[in-house]
């Protein structure tokens, strides 16, 4: 396993600087809880979106109002900008993977050790997912801590915590196809550089797809099926909360997984060191 | 035996050629060079060997076992030093090391002595990031990477670029001593001074073909370099068909002719006598008159 061991060596980096931005972030978000949950602002922020249509409150995620007094739906609320994060950051770790030492050159090293191509593969895909996972621990870690800090008389704190946790592990899960379909762009892209402009493109463009279905399902017969094509509709905060996971997006989701890794290993065992 | 055999490997890039039908081997314990001016395609020919880059035609094999289904078991025992040494720049030379000795399967701590050897010799200092060396440095910790886990070939790709005079010498001695122990070392150079002086063989290779094979132990290096100038050019045409022995005919000037001779002298005598030359010199042939003769001009052995 000395692939793994140097890919986590190389990832550390990263992934401290995404953790400790992101853990504050969660942090700083659930500290408006108690300005929110107290007095009315929740009625307030009823009142005052009733004016909105409803394309326009879908597209804000605000299309089942979340009652913001309690703090696991203001967490899911907010968790759905930290989950774009969350992919954004999975599919640049996917993206980086192989293509990001063949621009630095690196891999020659490791090309000339006693080691199969296949064996690369997966313990980079592994380092991968165990960076992601780790730095979804830090987010869960950030919610929890937020939650014993913030949390009112009424929350209860047992069902608060599940809620946040299923949430975390449907940022996971969402998080992990963007990261499988990033591993599968790193096998095409011509240069690391490449990977930063691809990897937001893809979680942007397939997000705004998502808000686009949601907007317009009741005008446009058959537009919901785009949310198909939205990693991040597959376990929204504010659904999973709601409804728990879908199985068709949880079978989705892996079958999207298996595909890309499939296709990227059917690629990356033909690849020749770029010169 | 051969430790390496390629038999007719073949590489394009797109439409560029890297090479063309290379065939070569390299015996078990030889010290071999690999000569050939830029762009040539000796960087192809190792990449390949070391299954970095994958053939369009041809095979090849190390230690008898074929370097792409047995790539990985072929590297246990193989050392590399790359042309453009790039390695993971906030690594430590002395965890590039051990890294290296683990996926050889070896413990590090076993390696110890090795490695304060490697590093007195070469002058490493293990402390420090690889991204705060300079190329000489980085170019001497490819080196020691490539020796620390003993191995029983060691194939090199223009390993003293960017070495001083001193480290390059430090390198072949210690070159020229695992080979005593069976080590078999390939090397490709531009510098021909040290292939002369450390291979038993060389293969020239130009624009992706291996165009000759050169024995460079003392047998070989009867080979004569004579340069004649004739009186005239009328008597160029004679030149220098009557010696069978004569190769790699050039001009090298006004009525200035260059050619290899291998054979024995009366008969080079007797032909330099009845063409009543200006002016001759007879000279032992270096492997940069060879090389001259190769790249400068026609080829026309």
């Amino acid at each position: 396993m000395n692939v793994l061991r140097l890919e986590l060596h190389n990832q550390r980096k990263g992934l401290l600087i995404w953790s400790s931005i992101m853990f504050v972030s969660v942090f700083l978000f659930m500290a408006f809880f108690p300005s929110m949950g107290a007095g009315n602002m929740g009625e307030l922020l009823t009142t005052e979106t009733a004016a909105f249509s409803s394309e326009m409150l879908a597209a804000f995620g605000l299309d089942n109002m979340p009652d913001f007094s309690k703090i696991q739906e203001f967490f899911a609320y907010e968790m759905q900008y930290i989950a774009l994060a969350g992919a954004i950051y999975a599919a640049l770790r996917g993206a980086t993977a192989l293509i990001g030492e063949e621009t630095s050159g690196t891999i020659e090293y490791l090309y000339a050790q006693p080691v199969r191509r296949s064996e690369i593969f997966f313990q980079k895909l592994l380092a991968s997912g165990i960076t992601f996972l780790s730095y979804s621990a830090a987010i869960t870690a950030a919610s929890l801590i937020s939650l014993l800090c913030f949390k009112t008389k009424d929350t209860d704190l047992s069902s608060a915590a599940a809620g946040m946790v299923k949430i975390m592990i449907g940022m996971f899960f969402s998080g992990m196809v963007f990261l499988c379909i990033g591993f599968f762009l790193s096998t095409i892209l011509k240069s690391s550089r490449q990977v930063a402009s691809t990897a937001n493109g893809l979680v942007f463009g397939t997000y705004i797809l998502g808000i686009f279905a949601n907007a317009f399902e009741k005008n446009i017969k058959g537009i919901k099926n785009l949310t198909y094509l939205s990693p991040l509709d597959y376990a929204m905060p504010a659904d999973i909360l709601r409804y728990g996971f879908q199985t068709k997006f949880v079978l989705l989701g892996f079958a999207v997984m298996v595909i890309s890794i499939a296709c990227a290993y059917s690629i990356y065992l033909k690849k020749d060191l770029k010169s | 035996m051969s430790v390496i055999s390629i038999n007719q490997l073949k590489k394009y890039y797109g439409k560029s050629r890297g090479v063309d039908c290379v065939t070569f081997d390299v015996e078990d314990g030889e010290i071999f060079g690999f000569i050939g001016p830029n762009g040539a395609g000796k960087s192809t020919a190792i990449k390949l060997l070391l299954s970095l880059l994958k053939p369009d035609e041809g095979s090849a094999s190390i230690f008898g076992l074929d370097i792409i289904k047995d790539s990985a078991k072929i590297k246990e025992d193989l050392g590399y030093v790359p042309g453009e040494v790039r390695y993971y720049p906030d690594m430590r030379v002395g965890q590039l090391l051990d890294t290296t000795l683990r996926f050889h399967h070896k413990n590090p701590s076993d390696y110890l002595a090795l490695q304060k050897e490697l590093c007195s010799i070469f002058d490493i200092d293990v402390s420090k990031k690889f991204e705060t060396l300079s190329l000489g440095n980085k170019k001497k910790v490819a080196i020691a990477q490539a020796l620390i886990h003993s191995p029983k070939l060691i194939i090199l790709d223009e390993p003293t670029n960017g070495l001083d005079p001193l480290i390059q010498k430090y390198l072949f001695d210690y070159l020229r001593k695992i080979n005593k122990f069976g080590t078999t070392i390939l090397f490709s150079s531009h510098n021909l001074a040290e292939v002369q002086a450390n291979c038993s063989r060389a293969a020239f290779i130009k624009e992706g073909r291996i165009i000759e094979m050169e024995d460079l132990t003392s047998n070989a290096k009867s080979e004569k370099v004579v340069t004649i100038i004739l009186q005239s050019a009328d008597s160029a045409f004679l030149l220098p068909a009557p010696l069978a022995q004569a190769s790699h005919l050039r001009v090298t000037g006004e009525n200035e002719y260059t050619f290899h001779y291998k054979g024995e002298p009366e008969p080079l005598l007797s032909f330099l006598t009845a063409l009543s030359p200006k002016d001759f010199v007879v000279e032992n042939a270096s492997l940069e008159s060879r090389f001259l003769s190769y790249y400068e001009g026609g080829h026309t052995k």
